[in-house]
């Protein structure tokens, strides 16, 4: 299964490298960081914080930018970090909304986004990323996190347990969990029709 | 046996292994079985389409990030200014030592520091005699301020100045009782007319008075100090009242300093107490150990 197809490989030493020295490669060297990660980033986003996805992740990516000099570590350590970042940013924007909740109805879409209508009749219908998004988001909220941190962002179980602060055994039991509530939704989804 | 009838319920779903497999298959991206395929089809259908070719509108933002990314602070160079406005999201970011400070607040060593100066301000103008009337008034009964009106070379010894801001104090004075001199040696504290000075101290010593020798109770007034009946303003105890302790009666003979005590009985010390007798008179004992223990 790919990983949005842009798993960097070997290369992202060298595009890391150029693009912490700030030479002339580093623009195209950082655009190629960002083409890969920002996509996943943004699914993972309008799961876990559908209401600011677009802002958690231009925020993640001012922390990254800042800290890119001070990084070190594999492409697979970038993408803990990358996630990691971003998870803190969307709690720390949940916990801000809480405080100062605000509700523009008239501005909410007609259409059905995340975590509206019925996710599975979404991809039934079509079977997008934004239906995927959407009946994923259906999910538990840990369990859909567990599901895009391993699916979309590519990190392996200890990662995951290490970036949700549990262990590595409660995250498997969770994927496992969500994958099988997900299979129950859309066999019944599949079986009224 | 009862332990193990949870397992039993476990290991009786003969497509649990099974399960196992085909799920981290699809978490991993790996070929699903080929008996489970039909089965989780749908499931591996719907993460196929969470890991789907990136949309136009998921990269629409690389144009600002590249933005972002150029003002960068390069390594060596001057950090940003604090407070930059962050071209992706407009937000103003705390930057450098706002942000250090922001964290590290010192709050209560700046509360601290700030009730320090406050306080001592006080008390420095309170001892130069500086505060209004009242608020002079004040410290003067509460931590032996000079009284209000006087002077500051008079504050130097607030237990002076209070001995001489009272009328009783004045009245003494007139009556020759005693030297208007003050005794620089006598503790601040030991002969002050504030209240707090006022305890019931039992002490005997330096009384010159028209009062007949009698019993002299702690909290009594200092007997030799006024007329029986009198009562300074500054004095709002009850002064004469007697206690249930009675002392003995001080042999001591009256002494200008000690004419000035307070009313309400405070206790000289015994340095006032030489001071009065010229060093040549044995001294009386601690009159404070008399009220301190009640019989």
């Amino acid at each position: 299964m790919p990983i949005l197809g842009n798993v960097i490989g070997e290369k992202f030493e060298r595009l890391l490298a150029a693009a912490r020295g700030g030479t002339g490669e580093a623009d195209g060297a950082f655009s190629a960081l960002w083409r890969d990660a920002n996509p996943a980033l943004l699914r993972y986003l309008r799961v876990i914080a559908p209401e600011a996805a677009e802002d958690i992740a231009a925020d993640t990516w001012v922390q990254v930018v800042r800290g890119l000099g001070g990084f070190r570590g594999d492409e697979a350590a970038w993408r803990a970090w990358l996630f990691t970042t971003a998870r803190r940013r969307a709690i720390d924007e949940g916990r801000r909304r809480s405080r100062r909740p605000v509700v523009s109805l008239p501005e909410l879409p007609d259409d059905a986004g995340p975590g509206s209508a019925d996710p599975a009749d979404l991809v039934l219908e079509k079977l997008s990323t934004e239906g995927a998004i959407a009946i994923i988001s259906a999910l538990p909220r840990f369990q859909a996190e567990v599901i895009l941190l391993r699916v979309v962002a590519g990190l392996d179980n200890q990662a995951v347990a290490r970036l949700v602060g549990r262990s590595p055994g409660a995250v498997r039991v969770a994927a496992h969990r969500g994958l099988r509530h997900l299979a129950a939704t859309l066999g019944e989804t599949t079986g009224d029709l | 046996m009862t332990r193990r009838e949870p397992r039993r319920e476990k290991s009786s779903r003969p497509d649990r292994p099974s399960d196992e497999r085909s799920l981290d298959a699809l978490l991993e991206g790996s070929p699903l079985p080929d008996r489970d395929l039909s089965r989780w089809q749908p499931v591996s259908q719907v993460l196929t389409a969470l890991t789907s070719v990136p949309a136009s509108s998921e990269l629409s933002g690389e144009a600002r990030a590249l933005a972002e990314f150029r003002v960068r602070p390069l390594p060596g160079a001057e950090p940003a200014p604090a407070g930059r406005r962050s071209r992706l999201t407009g937000r103003r970011h705390v930057t450098g030592l706002r942000r250090v400070t922001r964290r590290h607040r010192p709050r209560p060593a700046v509360a601290a520091v700030a009730g320090a100066v406050l306080i001592g301000g006080f008390l420095a103008v309170a001892y130069a005699g500086d505060l209004p009337a009242a608020a002079q008034r004040l410290a003067h009964y509460t931590i032996g301020a000079p009284a209000a009106g006087r002077s500051p070379a008079a504050g130097l010894d607030p237990g002076r100045s209070s001995r001489l801001a009272t009328p009783a104090g004045q009245a003494s004075a007139r009556s020759g009782h005693g030297s208007p001199q003050p005794d620089r040696r006598t503790p601040r504290g030991s002969v002050s007319g504030s209240p707090r000075h006022r305890q019931p101290s039992g002490s005997p010593s330096g009384t010159a008075s028209g009062r007949p020798p009698g019993p002299w109770w702690p909290g009594q007034q200092s007997p030799g100090h006024q007329g029986p009946g009198h009562q300074g303003p500054g004095s709002p105890d009850p002064s004469g009242s007697p206690s249930d302790s009675p002392t003995p009666v001080p042999t001591q003979q009256p002494s200008p300093s000690a004419s000035l005590a307070p009313p309400g009985g405070a206790s000289p010390s015994p340095s006032a107490t030489g001071s009065t007798t010229g060093g040549s008179r044995p001294r009386q004992p601690d009159p404070g150990s008399t009220s301190s223990s009640p019989p």
